[in-house]
C-alpha cells in the first residue's frame, strides 16, 4: 500500500515536521510525502504526479495562491479520480470551514495540528480508497 | 459826495449875484423836489452856501435838511444836516453846539463807515477847536483826516476842501511850512485860503506878499460875499501895519473890518480886531476909544468864551471822550467776543477731532479685543484639535491593532504548530531512543539523537518567533515610548508585512495577493523607533494591499496582485519602497494623499489618517522622507528614506 500525499504549505518547516511525525508509516511505506511550498507549485507537481497523488494537504494562508484557490483548480482541473484535500489552516471559523466545504474540501483541519487525529483522518480516507 | 468840495469851488466861482441866483435856484429846486431824499440833499447843498455868507440862515436850513432826513430816516443827510449846524455854529462861535453837532455827525458818517464824510468832519472839529485857540486839540482831529485820507488811500483830488481847512490850522499853530504845504495843495485859492497865504508871509516877515494876498483875499472875499474872510484879511493888514509901527494904517484897517458888521456873524474876527484898537489906543494914549474897543472886547470875549461855554465844550468833549471811549470798549468787546467765538470754534474743533479719535481708538480697541478673543477661540480650538488628533492617533492604532489580531493569531498558531508537534515528535523520538539502547543498536540511537537535536533547535526558533510577534503586538499596542533602538529594518518590515497581509486576509477571504520581497544583505541596524516605523510601514502595506484587492475586484483576467517589499542603501540612507502593481494614483491625489483625513476610501473603511502618521513618524519622527511614485494603472511605489 503505497499513498503518495502532497502536503502544500507555506511555512518550510512544515517538511521536517511531516516526515519525523510520519517516519514510522514513511518507513513502512504506508505514505510517500511529496511537499510544495505554494499554491502554484502544488498545481505544478500535480501537474507531473496527478495519477499518483491520492491526498493532498493543504495551508489556506499562503501567499500568492490560496489554499482554497488552489482547492477550486484541483476540483476544477481533476474530476477523475477526485483527489482527497483536506484543509489545514490557523483560522479555525466558521466562514473558512464554510468556504473550505462549498469549494469541495473532504476535511478541515486546524493548526496546531493534531497529528493523531491527522493519521486518523489518513487512515480513514486512504482506507477507503 | 462831500460837501465842501463841490459847493466850495461852485462857490468861489460865483459873484455874490450869482451865488444869490444860486440859491434861489436851489430854492426852486427844493419846491419842485418829488423824491425826500433829493430835497433833503438840496437843502443840504444850501445850508453849504450859506455857512460862510450867511450862517444863521444856513443853521435854519440845516434843522430843515435834518428834520427831512431824519423824517425819512436817511441817515447820511442826517450826518450831514449835523455837519452843517456843526460848521455854521463854529463860524457863529457857539462852540459847545459846534461840537455837540460835529461829535454826532463824526460818529454818524463812522457807523456808516462814510470815510471821505469822516475825513472832512475830523477837519470841520479841527476847524471848531482852532477858532477857540485850541490848536493842539486841532491838531488831533488834522491829523486824524490826513490819517483817514492816507490809510483808505484817498486821492488828493477827493479831499482838496480838507487841505485848504487844514493848511488853516497850521498856519494857526505857526507850523508855517506845513501850513505853506496844504495851501498849496489845496489849489483851491478861494479867499479862506488866500487869506492863510497873507497871514503865513506876514509871520515870515514878507511884508509885501503878505499884503498882495490879503488884498487878493479881500477882493474874492467881496466877489463871493464871503464877510467871513474879509474881516480876517482887514485884521491880517491891520496887524501888518501894527508891527510895522504905523498905528494910523492899522487903525485904518481895523476900523474897515468893524465896519462889517460881523458882531453877530462872525465874532472871533471882529474880536480879533477889537482886541487890536484896544491895544492900539492904548499905546496912543488915548484911553477913551481904548476903554471903548477893551469893553467891547470884553463883552465879545465873554460871549465867546465864557465859563459857562468852556465848561460845556469841556463836558461836550469829555462826553465825546467818553462816547469814543464806549466805543472802543465795544470794539475791544466786540474783538473780545470774536476772540472767543473763534475759540470756541476752535475748541469745538478739538472736541470733534478728539472724539472722533477716541471713538477711533475706542473701536479699533473693540476690534483688537474681538481679535483677540478670536484668537484665544482658534487657539481653544487648535488645542482640542490637537488633543482630538492624539486621541485618533491612538485609536488609529488600536484600530490597527484590531486589523492584526487576525493575522497575529496566524502567525502565532504556525510557530505554535511547530512547537507543539516537534515536542511530541521528541517526545516520541526519546521513548523510540529508549528502546533502541536498549536493544543496543548505537547508530540508530545517533540518528535519532541528531533529529531530536535538530527538532529541538526548531521548538527554540518557533518559540522565539512567536514571542517576536506577541512582543510586536504588545508594542504596537502600548502608546509610543519614542525610545530609539538599533533595529534591523528587513526583519521589521518583514513581520509588519507578514502581520498586515494576514491581518486582511482574515477579514476578507477573497483577497489575496503575491508578496516579493527583496532585501538588501549587509543592511546596518538603524536608529529607529521600532514601533513607529512599523506602524508607518503597516499603513503603505495596507495601502498597497488595499490597491490591488480593488484592481483584484474588477476581475481583469490575467491579473496577480503583487506586492514588493524591497530594502536597500544609498548612499547614507536606508530606503524601504513598498510597491504595487494597483490602479496607480492620479497625480492631483498624489499631492494631497500624506494629508490628514484625505482618503479615497468609501465612508467607514479610512479615516485618512493612515499615510499623515507614515509621513508624521518618517519627516517628523526619523527626520526621513516618503516619496511617492505612481504610474496610473500600473503601479505605485512608496519609498521611505531613513538616515542611518
Amino acid at each position: 500500500m503505497h499513498a503518495k500525499i502532497l502536503v502544500v504549505d507555506d511555512e518550510a518547516d512544515v517538511q521536517p515536521l511531516f516526515i519525523q511525525r510520519f517516519r514510522r508509516e514513511i518507513k513502512n511505506g504506508e505514505f510517500d510525502f511529496s511537499f510544495a511550498l505554494s499554491g502554484e507549485e502544488a498545481l505544478e507537481f500535480l501537474h507531473h504526479h496527478h495519477s499518483e497523488v491520492v491526498l493532498i494537504l493543504s495551508d489556506i494562508n499562503m501567499p500568492g495562491m490560496t489554499g482554497i484557490e488552489l482547492l477550486s483548480r484541483i476540483r476544477h482541473d481533476y474530476e477523475k479520480p477526485p483527489p482527497v484535500v483536506m484543509m489545514i489552516t490557523a483560522y479555525g471559523d466558521d466562514e473558512n470551514r464554510q468556504q473550505a466545504a462549498e469549494k469541495g474540501a473532504n476535511e478541515f483541519l486546524t493548526k496546531p495540528l493534531d497529528f493523531n487525529l491527522l493519521k486518523e483522518k489518513l487512515h480513514t480516507f486512504i482506507h477507503q480508497d | 459826495m462831500r460837501r465842501l468840495l463841490v459847493i466850495l469851488l461852485l462857490l468861489a466861482a460865483m459873484g455874490a449875484r450869482a451865488q444869490q441866483k444860486y440859491a434861489d435856484s436851489l430854492k426852486n429846486l427844493i419846491r419842485v423836489a418829488k423824491n425826500d431824499t433829493t430835497k433833503a440833499q438840496l437843502i443840504h447843498q444850501l445850508c453849504y452856501a450859506y455857512t460862510w455868507t450867511n450862517p444863521d440862515s444856513s443853521i435854519i436850513y440845516s434843522r430843515q435838511s435834518l428834520q427831512l432826513a431824519r423824517k425819512i430816516n436817511y441817515t447820511v443827510g442826517i450826518a450831514d444836516g449835523l455837519g452843517s449846524l456843526c460848521d455854521a455854529e463854529t463860524v457863529l462861535g457857539n462852540y459847545p453846539q459846534a461840537l455837540d453837532y460835529g461829535f454826532k455827525a463824526l460818529s454818524l458818517y463812522k457807523k456808516l463807515n462814510n470815510i471821505v464824510g469822516c475825513i472832512y468832519q475830523n477837519s470841520t472839529l479841527a476847524l471848531c477847536y482852532r477858532d477857540q485857540g485850541d490848536y493842539k486839540t486841532s491838531m488831533v482831529y488834522v491829523h486824524n483826516a490826513l490819517n483817514l485820507a492816507a490809510i483808505n488811500h484817498i486821492p488828493d483830488n477827493k479831499v482838496l476842501g480838507l487841505f485848504g481847512e487844514i493848511c488853516s490850522v497850521y498856519e494857526k499853530n505857526n507850523q508855517l511850512d506845513s501850513a505853506l504845504f496844504y495851501a498849496i495843495k489845496s489849489s483851491e485859492h478861494r479867499s479862506g485860503v488866500l487869506y492863510v497865504f497873507g497871514s503865513i508871509y506876514a509871520k515870515k516877515g514878507d511884508e509885501k506878499l503878505a499884503l498882495q494876498y490879503f488884498g487878493k483875499t479881500i477882493a474874492d472875499a467881496e466877489a463871493s460875499n464871503i464877510q467871513v474872510d474879509i474881516v480876517d484879511a482887514y485884521n491880517g493888514i491891520a496887524r501888518l501895519y501894527t508891527a510895522k509901527g504905523e498905528p494910523d494904517s492899522a487903525i485904518y484897517y481895523s476900523k474897515k473890518a468893524i465896519a462889517l458888521k460881523s458882531g453877530k456873524t462872525y465874532p472871533l474876527g471882529l474880536l480879533e480886531t477889537t482886541t487890536m484898537l484896544a491895544d492900539i489906543y492904548e499905546k496912543e494914549h488915548t484911553p477913551d476909544s481904548a476903554y471903548k474897543y477893551l469893553k467891547l472886547t470884553i463883552s465879545l470875549k465873554d460871549n465867546l468864551f465864557s465859563r459857562q461855554k468852556e465848561r460845556d465844550v469841556q463836558n461836550i468833549a469829555f462826553n465825546e471822550q467818553l462816547n469814543q471811549q464806549e466805543l472802543e470798549k465795544q470794539q475791544e468787546q466786540a474783538a473780545i467776543r470774536l476772540k472767543m467765538y473763534v475759540l470756541i470754534c476752535v475748541l469745538l474743533i478739538i472736541l470733534i477731532v478728539t472724539f472722533l479719535q477716541w471713538r477711533n481708538s475706542r473701536h479699533r480697541k473693540q476690534a483688537n479685543l474681538r481679535l483677540q478673543e478670536q484668537k484665544e477661540e482658534i487657539e481653544a480650538a487648535l488645542d482640542q484639535l490637537q488633543l482630538t488628533q492624539k486621541q485618533l492617533i491612538q485609536s488609529e492604532k488600536m484600530a490597527s491593532l484590531g486589523e492584526l489580531t487576525a493575522g497575529i493569531a496566524h502567525e502565532i498558531q504556525n510557530p505554535l504548530n511547530f512547537v507543539n508537534n516537534f515536542s511530541e515528535v521528541n517526545i516520541e523520538l526519546i521513548s523510540e531512543m529508549q528502546t533502541e539502547l536498549e536493544s543496543g543498536t548505537k547508530e540508530e540511537v545517533i540518528e535519532i539523537l541528531e533529529d531530536v537535536k535538530q527538532n529541538l533547535e526548531k521548538i527554540s526558533h518557533h518559540g522565539k518567533r512567536a514571542d517576536g510577534i506577541v512582543k510586536g503586538m504588545l508594542q504596537h499596542s502600548r502608546a509610543s515610548s519614542n525610545i530609539k533602538e538599533p533595529t534591523d529594518i528587513n526583519k521589521l518590515a518583514d513581520e509588519y508585512l507578514r502581520l498586515t497581509y494576514h491581518g486582511l486576509r482574515a477579514k476578507d477571504k477573497t483577497f489575496n495577493s503575491e508578496l516579493i520581497t527583496h532585501f538588501a544583505d549587509n543592511l546596518p541596524k538603524v536608529n529607529v523607533v521600532p514601533q513607529d516605523i512599523g506602524r508607518a510601514l503597516l499603513n503603505l502595506f495596507t495601502n498597497a494591499f488595499y490597491a490591488v484587492h480593488q484592481k483584484q475586484k474588477k476581475a481583469m483576467p490575467n491579473y496577480q496582485p503583487t506586492v514588493t517589499l524591497s530594502t536597500g542603501m544609498i548612499d547614507a540612507l536606508i530606503v524601504i519602497s513598498v510597491k504595487d502593481n494597483g490602479d496607480g494614483v492620479s497625480e492631483d491625489i498624489r499631492e494631497k494623499i500624506m494629508q490628514p483625513f484625505f482618503t479615497t476610501k468609501p465612508t467607514g473603511e479610512g479615516t485618512g489618517l493612515g499615510l499623515s502618521l507614515s509621513y508624521e513618524i518618517v519627516v517628523n519622527g526619523h527626520g526621513g522622507t516618503i516619496e511617492i511614485d505612481s504610474k496610473e494603472g500600473e503601479y505605485t511605489e512608496f519609498i521611505i528614506k531613513l538616515p542611518i
